[in-house]
């Protein structure tokens, strides 16, 4: 049987994976969680644990528990609204993940005289110190996007917001992005992103993000750790010589809560060859062939034994932040997206709100008619 | 004092015409140098006016590189490939479709001519994603997408209307006696279109294809729901320099002039077809 | 029976367009959405939806704003140039070949190219206004510049066309109908306001006709350049129904936005055509 892996990344088009999956074209799909939400709500995939659960289809080998508990939690939902991740079907095997952490200019921070935040507060406190002008470059306190994606959320907003005491829906699953508290951290990062963020970042894709935070004028990051690997790489990145990591910082009730994101395998629903798709996800997950993919790039590994074997630690150790990393995986990372079958058109439509307070929108009501067109998007999808 | 007058006039005109020809032709410059730059070059800021120049972002797109123990095939000629398939089919079941409508809408006295010659029209202007977004689910059930056949099929909503409509336009201009005459004669319609009409409207007919093959080769819309990786034209392929792990904006600057010198190479000898398409044909029709 | 000739391709055009379209308006009146294998008719809902929302307001105002932009930008600016090109100079040709070159080139293409140039921190555009003391602009990102600068975009584009049209028109106005205004003497103004505006009158309004429908469902440029944002901001219908259609996986809503905007472009094609009818019955 030949085996045809879409190599490509579909900007945005959630059209060509529905054909994807209905067309049995392809057999198995790697999604990111908030999209195995939507497909599994959807009836495009099927949950695994029946396979995982087959003596005759998996092998003793494969040892299920040596993936990280978290991460197979948020692959885990019962399908029903308002219940958390964790509990109910399983509808991805993790293969590949990445917890946010905090990225520092040391250089930048020693010349302005600011230690490393441990609070969200000594974060915001320290911004103004760190714009400016050092030695004739344009400086800014904070490295932070604002492009009108869902991506935004996911690449340095979730462990601030979170860490505030804020999330995206309540048990009742009505969105509260417009809870006072949420107002008021809305207000605060925006206007610290307007003032000491980068130019241009209403259009700023994570990759721009990432390049500006390379280009060694910025002082604060908080980023998806997977990509220490260039901003390590003196060849493309200016702070690699001078770069710290910290814990992502505290919020006022000293809460810190860092996000997970992760992506796994799922199987298309209407596969013709169950079987061998299972074979396939179950090979593609085998401890020694994570480990050849870590060695190949793939720096965090899901399962526990393959990102603490020697020779990851190795190869992986020149990235630097490993027990920073490991620190945040096992007690601050989590999900935040409350899983529901909306999550990317929620968050698009929560940062376009961000985006309007950015242009001078009052938070509160921004926000409100953003709560309320979520709560309409949610709606339609799960009532017929 | 008239003559001094007249060459200040002169001088302004001259410097309002660089000035709209260094507007049109800078972006293209600037890309160009972008496209011959390192990605460091490009990154840096304030812009390098001064560097050495490479052709790392051609050989790439047009060769492929290897990053790591991985070897990345090149996209470019491939959607370069599926372009050409697709706008040439497109242009083939146009011609062959399109001359005899234009034909019998132009000459036969049929009812309601006009109408169906103004529906032809409308269709021209319909939002294209009116038409994409349901005809998905069709071309779904048909097993249709990503396949040649079915883009150039579909393609036919951009290119039929608008090549019905120029050349009709055109053949009205043929005067009447000029076919009775070969009717006299004994010829057959098919003979009476292919030895008499086409002949005289060859310079419309060549407007219209061009016309046609512009729009078909220029459509992003309508690749972006029905065509997938076997089958993306230029246009959406490009998008994809915005990946996921980087965007490269040398690799997309040389793709962006390897679009760019065939357009020269076209424009030098359309130019002419292409405005004569457009004010002929549609004001005649 | 010879007449029939045209019936492949009227039937094509059916099947290929005529048919989805309808099934497309038909799916606008119902609750078809991606998530759901069933659909049943729900009437008016998706249409009330869309006018009574503040975002369905919005990209009607943006779908019209930024015709209006392209329009006013476009036309006198192009008729400028033409006026300018219809003289005998050393390399009109070359000049003239110049000007296709945007326009055949996928508009994709040059909304990635501008994007580029646009960039707020590190683009040509802010380097060089730095250059004149001017401070850094917004471009796509700003509240108000993202629409024009989509404009500015489209001007590059299509002025050109907009050029060779009227460039066409003005050709084909006989040269003693211009001399002999000149010797009733009647100065340069009025000849042209009084002769050759008149003569080109259809060539203007095709050009018209072309630039205002092909802006009012304008989507390449604004999904190559911001995706409708920031915000809402260049959300016009086209690119909302986009997003509600394959983002949200929302059909009936997208295809009822979709109708909503073909109401807007057929108006705007059959005024237009009475107009041209009855510019050419002038004549």
């Amino acid at each position: 049987m030949s085996l045809v892996i879409p190599s490509k990344w579909l900007p945005d088009n959630n059209l060509q994976y529905f054909l994807i999956l209905k067309n049995l074209t392809f057999y198995f799909v790697q999604a990111y969680v908030i999209f195995q939400w939507q497909y599994s709500f959807a009836g495009w995939i099927q949950p695994l644990e029946k396979f995982l659960n087959d003596p005759t289809l998996t092998s003793p080998d494969y040892r299920f528990e040596d993936f990280y508990p978290g991460l197979v939690a948020s692959h885990s939902w019962s399908g029903q609204l308002g219940s958390p991740a964790g509990g109910g079907h399983l509808w991805g095997i993790p293969i590949q993940w990445e917890v946010h952490i905090l990225a520092y200019n040391r250089d930048l921070l020693d010349k302005a005289g600011v230690a490393v935040p441990q609070t969200l507060m000594e974060e915001f406190a320290a911004l103004p110190k760190l714009t400016g002008e050092f030695d004739g470059k344009k400086t800014y306190g904070l490295c932070a996007m604002l492009e009108r994606s869902w991506a935004t959320l996911d690449n340095s907003f979730w462990p601030p917001y979170a860490s505030w005491g804020c999330t995206d829906f309540n048990r009742d699953m009505k969105c509260v992005i417009d809870s006072p508290r949420s107002v008021e951290f809305c207000t605060k990062w925006v206007e610290a992103i307007r003032e000491y963020g980068p130019p241009g970042t209403l259009a700023m894709s994570w990759y721009e993000q990432l390049e500006a935070f390379c280009s060694g004028n910025y002082a604060f990051y908080s980023f998806p750790d997977s990509i220490r690997a260039i901003i390590t790489d003196p060849e493309k990145s200016n702070v690699a010589d001078n770069l710290g990591y910290a814990l992502v910082p505290q919020g006022p009730s000293y809460q810190r809560k860092s996000h997970v994101w992760s992506w796994g395998l799922s199987m298309n629903k209407e596969t013709k060859v169950p079987g061998p798709a299972w074979l396939f996800i179950q090979w593609s997950t085998l401890e020694d062939v994570l480990v050849k993919a870590a060695l190949l790039g793939n720096v965090d590994p899901p399962r526990q034994s393959v990102w603490l074997n020697p020779q990851v630690v190795e190869a992986t150790q020149e990235y630097g932040g490993r027990d920073v990393i490991q620190q945040t995986m096992e007690k601050y990372a989590q999900i935040r997206f409350t899983p529901n079958p909306v999550a990317p058109a929620m968050g698009d439509r929560f940062v376009q709100a961000l985006q309007e307070i950015y242009h001078g929108e009052d938070a509160q009501k921004a926000l409100s008619q953003a709560a309320r067109d979520i709560d309409q998007i949610l709606k339609e999808t799960v009532s017929r | 004092m008239h003559s001094k007058g007249h060459t200040l006039a002169k001088v302004g005109i001259g410097v309002a015409l660089v000035a709209f020809f260094a507007w049109v032709l800078f972006p293209l410059f600037w890309i160009f140098l972008f496209s011959i730059k390192s990605t460091a070059d490009i990154v840096s800021y304030p812009p390098k006016f001064i560097f050495s120049p490479t052709l790392k972002s051609y050989t790439a797109i047009l060769l492929g590189k290897t990053t790591g123990l991985f070897s990345v095939a090149p996209d470019f000629p491939h959607w370069f490939k599926n372009s050409l398939i697709l706008s040439g089919g497109a242009l083939g079941l146009t011609c062959l479709l399109g001359i005899f409508a234009a034909y019998a809408l132009a000459k036969y006295k049929i009812p309601g001519r006009e109408n169906i010659s103004f529906t032809f029209a409308t269709i021209c202007f319909l939002p294209i994603l009116a038409v994409m977004l349901p005809l998905f689910s069709i071309y779904h059930k048909l097993k249709l997408f990503d396949t040649y056949l079915g883009l150039i099929l579909a393609y036919q909503l951009i290119t039929l209307p608008l090549f019905v409509l120029l050349l009709r336009g055109y053949i009205m201009e043929v005067p009447q006696s000029f076919i009775e005459a070969a009717h006299l004669d004994g010829a057959t319609e098919w003979q009476v279109i292919s030895k008499v009409v086409l002949p005289i409207i060859l310079p419309g007919l060549m407007a219209a294809g061009l016309l046609s093959f512009i729009y078909a080769w220029n459509n992003f819309a309508l690749a972006l729901v029905l065509a997938g990786g076997s089958t993306e034209p230029v246009p959406l392929g490009m998008l994809s320099y915005i990946g996921f792990t980087e965007i490269q904006r040398g690799q997309m600057s040389a793709a962006i002039i390897l679009c760019v010198v065939p357009a020269i190479v076209f424009a030098a000898f359309s130019q002419k077809y292409i405005v004569r398409g457009f004010s002929l044909g549609l004001l005649k029709g | 029976m010879k007449k029939l000739i045209f019936l492949p391709a009227l039937l094509l055009l059916l099947g290929i367009v005529v048919y989805p379209w309808l099934t497309g308006i038909y799916q606008s009146f119902t609750n078809f959405h991606l998530a759901h294998s069933t659909y049943r008719f729900t009437g008016l809902q998706n249409y009330i939806r869309f006018f009574s929302s503040a975002q369905g307001l919005q990209m009607i105002r943006v779908t019209f704003l930024y015709t209006f932009l392209v329009i006013v930008i476009e036309l006198p600016l192009g008729i400028g140039v033409a006026l300018l090109l219809n003289k005998k100079i050393f390399g009109i040709n070359i000049l003239r070949t110049l000007l296709v070159i945007p326009l055949v080139m996928p508009p994709v293409v040059s909304g990635l190219m501008w994007k580029m140039m646009m960039r707020p921190g590190s683009g040509v555009f802010n380097y060089l206004l730095g250059l004149t003391g001017l401070p850094n602009f917004p471009w796509l990102t700003g509240k108000h510049s993202a629409l024009f600068s989509i404009a500015l975009i489209d001007t590059w584009i299509y002025t050109p066309f907009v050029v060779l049209i009227t460039l066409a028109g003005l050709q084909s106005v006989p040269s003693q109908v211009l001399d002999s205004a000149a010797v009733d003497g009647a100065s340069k103004l009025k000849v042209f306001l009084h002769v050759t505006l008149p003569l080109v009158t259809p060539h203007l309004i095709i050009a018209t006709i072309f630039r205002s429908i092909d802006s009012m469902r304008m989507f390449d440029l604004i999904y190559s350049t911001t995706r409708g944002g920031p915000g809402v901001c260049t959300m016009n219908i086209h690119m909302g129904s986009y997003l509600f259609g394959i983002k949200q996986l929302n059909m009936s809503y997208a295809l009822a936005s979709l109708t909503i905007l073909w109401v807007f472009v057929y108006a705007l094609i059959f005024s237009f055509f009475s107009l041209l009818r009855r510019s050419q019955q002038r004549l």
